[in-house]
């Protein structure tokens, strides 16, 4: 019988065993590979001292290919609870030290568990990923652990934030767990998520490709969009981790923390002067974000894919609200296939966590030609007018300068269900452009007259004077207000605060059937 | 984690500590921010007048001496030894068209020194005119193209010297 230090000392040699993960060899190949272990990447997340383990002592139960002889404690991941800045979140980080962080049955489990706990309590999962992909010594069972993460992680979607980090290779089924959270951070150079592999690539499609060309970090933040941002290092990445979780709430039944805020006069005089007297003269529109926000509270998402809309989240007077603006500087801020879908998804990121939305307009219209209708600009546009109407969250408007066409319908109009919606005194809200739209209606006379430049100039500006303002929106009330720039700050303060405990009844239905 | 700390004091004294020689000091707090210690048989009041929490470092006032105290455990050391931190510059060495278009204007040359912010051309794109400034303080190594041209997404318009 062993007495009851033996017992002690038992105890304490596993869980050493089971910090120690792949083992000292590995950890140094993991350090000089730029990347920290899973353990220190736990640790740096949550506060200190607060993370608790659960099944550091889980071990595969594979017997086949000799799997019998190599047993790790912990299976490869490492899963449990912790704060960070105070707030309980649950999380889990793969451990590339284990058979390469490849996924087994056993590891599955241990990571179905937290998020099955997360979603009963009501708090953010946060994901740390870093694995080679299924644990092929297992066949048929490790694709069942990936399914079994990936249901859970379509059960807690909208109820519970969901935070995946890619702080290494996802590759092949795994890219559908962070595919299906909230947000993905990648990290530059380290990181990248791919379906298929470059040897697979070049098998099937004879094409010559890196897997920092197929999918880093840089590939899925500018061409994809599958990352929502990136980060520089581990540890860069941790702290962005932390910073997006500031903006979120624990659970779907709550709002996200408000700052403390002091109301004082608000007037923001370097509003004034962003937008240029030319209308084709761009500006940019993250100079009238930051003028609105809260300073330094821009946390940008997306922020190099589809860059003709912006996308972001920000406090404004303490409280979290969400971004959507057009942005002049790129593409002259229209409405593309690629900027209606990272809007559209925003949208409704937003309105699952109870994130009110402030859109600020200056959109020419749709982006036309061959390539983006036989893309499918028509559906694309489309999910982002179906997310801003179907969203119950508080929804303010401000148009800077231009809406036109359809677009101006889209981007949070009132007839959307819009709360409130401003207008700058340069705004232009018509059906399109006033030189296009006067070769339209005064077709005939512009052909018949003299000199036809002339008329069609006289014509511009006159259809120009008639809709090239916010006045006939606001004679119907599509505008509520028209406001100086240097205004908005302290209007959206008052209105956002005015609109906090809106409620809205929707009717009974399955779910709705946006066009995916 | 492992549960000791390396303490520096003034950038002068460095030394270890463990979680347990911690819980076995004689320590009590009479205040918000003030600490009575007793070690060795003498008292010693000690008062924390800054801290900052994300760095570890703290101002301890003893006997009207201020002391800058910084703390690190294991993993804040490998996390500088590897040499990752949350924020470092990058620097930016080439300028790309942000989006297809025409070059209008051009307001710089090889050689010339450009501040941040300085316009460096303009591209009209979209009916648009782009009105692109630099990034940062620099001299402009190259020129790639010249009035009129028609430019393609992110090809390379301008390098700088590094």
């Amino acid at each position: 019988m062993d007495s009851r230090q033996d017992k002690i000392d038992n105890l304490n040699k596993h869980k050493a065993l089971s910090e120690l993960g792949g083992g000292q060899k590995r950890i140094d190949k993991q350090h000089a590979n730029k990347k920290l272990t899973a353990r220190e990447r736990i640790n740096y997340l949550l506060d200190e001292g607060s993370f608790e383990e659960i099944g550091a002592l889980v071990t595969h139960r594979t017997t086949e290919f000799g799997m019998q002889d190599q047993i790790y404690y912990g299976d490869g991941v490492i899963t449990g609870y912790g704060t960070i800045n105070g707030r309980l979140v649950y999380t889990y980080a793969q451990d590339f030290t284990v058979f390469g962080g490849s996924l087994s049955e056993t590891h599955a489990e241990k990571i179905c568990k937290i998020m099955d706990m997360a979603v009963k309590v009501g708090v953010p999962i946060i994901g740390l990923n870093d694995s080679g992909g299924a644990r092929i010594q297992e066949g048929v069972r490790s694709l069942g652990g990936y399914a079994d993460i990936f249901y859970r992680n379509v059960q807690a979607s909208g109820v519970i934030p969901q935070i995946s980090a890619v702080m290494g290779p996802c590759a092949g089924g795994a890219v559908y767990s962070p595919a299906m959270t909230d947000f993905t951070i990648m990290v530059e150079n380290t990181s990248y998520m791919f379906v298929t592999g470059p040897n697979v690539v070049k098998t099937v499609t004879n094409e010559e490709v890196t897997s920092e060309e197929l999918g880093g970090a840089e590939t899925h933040a500018t061409k994809s969009g599958v990352a929502h941002k990136t980060s520089e290092n581990d540890i860069a990445c941790l702290e962005d981790v932390k910073q997006l979780l500031s903006y979120l709430p624990q659970n779907n039944t709550e709002t996200a923390n408000k700052l403390d805020f002091k109301l004082e006069d608000e007037i923001r005089d370097v509003l004034s002067d962003i937008v240029p007297e030319s209308s084709t003269k761009p500006y940019d529109m993250r100079a009238v974000i930051t003028g609105i926000i809260d300073e330094d509270s821009f946390y940008e998402i997306h922020k190099n894919y589809a860059e003709s809309i912006i996308v972001g989240l920000a406090r404004l007077g303490g409280r979290s609200i969400g971004i959507i603006a057009n942005q002049p500087m790129a593409y002259a801020g229209v409405l593309g296939v690629n900027s209606s879908r990272k809007a559209a998804r925003f949208t409704r990121t937003c309105d699952c966590f109870n994130i009110p939305l402030l859109v600020l307009v200056d959109v020419p219209g749709f982006l036309p030609g061959t390539d983006q209708e036989w893309n499918g600009i028509i559906i694309h546009g489309a999910k982002l007018l179906y997310a801003l109407s179907e969203a119950t969250v508080p929804r303010v408007t401000v148009i800077t300068r231009k809406a036109y066409g359809g677009a101006y319908d889209v981007m949070n109009s009132k007839h959307s269900g819009a709360d409130y919606n401003y207008a700058w005194p340069g705004a232009e809200i018509a059906v399109m452009g006033a030189k296009g739209a006067s070769e339209i209606i005064f077709r005939k006379e512009i052909a018949e007259a003299e000199s036809p430049e002339e008329k069609l100039a006289e014509k511009e500006a006159e259809y120009a004077e008639t809709f090239a303002n916010p006045y006939k929106a606001a004679q119907r009330g599509f505008i509520d207000e028209i406001i100086l720039p240097k205004n908005t700050r302290r209007k959206l303060l008052k209105t956002f605060a005015m609109l906090e405990d809106k409620k809205v009844e929707m009717p009974k239905r399955k779910h709705g059937n946006i066009p995916l | 984690m492992d549960k000791s700390y390396k303490v520096k004091v003034n950038n002068t004294i460095d030394f270890n500590i463990t979680k347990d020689e911690l819980s076995n000091l004689d320590v009590h707090q009479t205040s918000e921010n003030s600490y009575h210690i007793l070690q060795n048989n003498k008292s010693v009041k000690a008062e924390i007048t800054e801290a900052d929490f994300s760095n570890k470092t703290y101002q301890v006032s003893i006997r009207n001496h201020s002391y800058k105290v910084s703390i690190s455990n294991k993993l804040d050391i490998l996390i500088k030894d590897m040499g990752l931190s949350a924020k470092t510059a990058k620097q930016i060495d080439f300028i790309k068209a942000p989006m297809p278009g025409l070059i209008l204007e051009l307001h710089v040359e090889a050689g010339q020194e450009v501040k941040e912010n300085d316009t460096l051309f303009i591209l009209e794109a979209m009916k648009m005119e782009n009105s692109i400034s630099s990034p940062r303080l620099g001299i402009i190594k190259s020129i790639s193209v010249k009035n009129g041209d028609a430019v393609e997404k992110n090809q390379l318009l301008i390098e700088f010297e590094n």
